[in-house]
């Protein structure tokens, strides 16, 4: 292994580490991101033979802790993290195992070895790459020839209940020129451009993608515990007008509210290696 | 091609893409016009609106600058048409 820092100036990076001690609050945990995230655990299996396991955007180290807590002592984990407060969040929990490890880096700027990992997982963070194609390179370049993975992230059309609620009120708030740049933050691919990235950089191994609609119910307040976290697309609406904007998002929300609560579809694209 | 357009020849390419990439499950009520909404209609959202305007950079061939550009008028479908022919002109 190779230590190495990543310092991203990215107001998203910079959000989840300011609001990191929150993210493991109850009601981020029940939010609909923490049962999709629940989800997306439950369904890794570690094999036997793995050696080196990989968690890129381990967030405050929960799925490590989870694995390491049921797997041998000779497997080793190592989690990457860039925003830092979540990292340090992530140290402390880890703390109890001897065999995992919590590093600076992201999917651009993986501080391990090349041909090194056995297996990679990452729940929820790729959407959040700057540039797709290098984060893409660089996964394959720590993948060990034969190495297993699973990335969850999100898809195009997530969301997209807020999304057609929301978007005219921050066109009003920010203008075209800035929704548009914090739009460009996040990297919603559809299923085929999934498959073409993911391809091209696996050829000739032939990467398998799942795709999900599930749509999470939950109190205004609920879906607000995980809103705040993604401030930092709008980061660059002045205070003032950043209350006005928030209490017209509220209301939108509202509006769509359904018995069952206010809903939300998670688009899930689930990106599979598996050997032979 | 990236010829001189007129608006009107504009405004035809732009309800047609729309037409062919509008958001998933969504089916516009009635006829896209030189007067949707693109925004309010739902027929796009912010990602829908990076791809129109990168296509439309493509087909007039001209960077569309949208700093200091009225709300209003970069959702309605000849409104994003006219900023892009005075992109074009400066």
């Amino acid at each position: 292994m190779t230590s190495s820092t990543s310092k991203l100036a990215n107001p998203i990076v910079e959000t989840y580490s300011r609001l990191a001690e929150h993210y493991d609050d109850e009601l981020n945990l029940h939010s609909c991101w923490g049962q999709a995230s629940d989800k997306a655990l439950a369904s890794i299996y570690l094999k036997d033979d793995y050696r080196l396991v990989l968690d890129v955007g381990c967030g405050t180290g929960r799925a490590l802790a989870r694995l390491a807590s049921r797997a041998k002592s000779v497997v080793q984990f190592v989690g990457i993290e860039p925003a830092e407060n979540m990292r340090n969040l992530a140290l402390r929990r880890v703390q109890p195992f001897r065999n995992v490890q919590i590093w600076d880096g992201s999917f651009e700027h993986i501080p391990l070895e090349t041909g090194s990992v056995d297996y990679l997982f990452s729940i929820f963070a790729f959407h959040w790459t700057t540039d797709p194609e290098a984060a893409v390179r660089e996964v394959r370049r720590v993948l060990k020839p034969g190495a297993e993975m699973d990335l969850f992230f999100i898809g195009r059309d997530n969301g997209r209940e807020f999304i057609q609620k929301t978007t005219p009120i921050f066109l009003k708030y920010m203008g075209p020129a800035l929704l548009l740049e914090s739009a460009r933050m996040r990297k919603q691919l559809t299923k085929e451009a999934a498959h073409q990235l993911f391809a091209k950089a696996f050829s000739p191994t032939e990467p398998f993608i799942d795709e999900s609609y599930q749509t999470y119910y939950d109190t205004l307040e609920g879906h607000w515990g995980w809103w705040v976290r993604i401030e930092g697309h709008f980061m660059q609406i002045p205070s003032a007008r950043k209350e006005r904007c928030d209490q017209e998002v509220k209301n939108a929300l509202q509006c769509l509210a359904e018995p069952a609560g206010i809903p939300y579809t998670i688009h899930q694209l689930h990106v599979r290696l598996r050997r032979g | 091609m990236t010829v001189a357009m007129s608006e009107a020849q504009l405004v035809d390419l732009v309800i047609n893409w729309v037409r062919s990439n509008h958001r998933p499950g969504y089916s516009p009520n009635g006829e896209i016009s030189a007067d949707t909404d693109l925004i309010a209609s739902g027929l796009l959202d912010s990602f829908g609106i990076i791809d129109l305007i990168v296509f439309i950079e493509s087909q007039s061939g001209c960077q569309i600058d949208l700093t200091d550009v009225d709300p209003g008028e970069f959702c309605v479908v000849k409104g994003l048409c006219r900023i892009t022919l005075r992109n074009r002109q400066n």
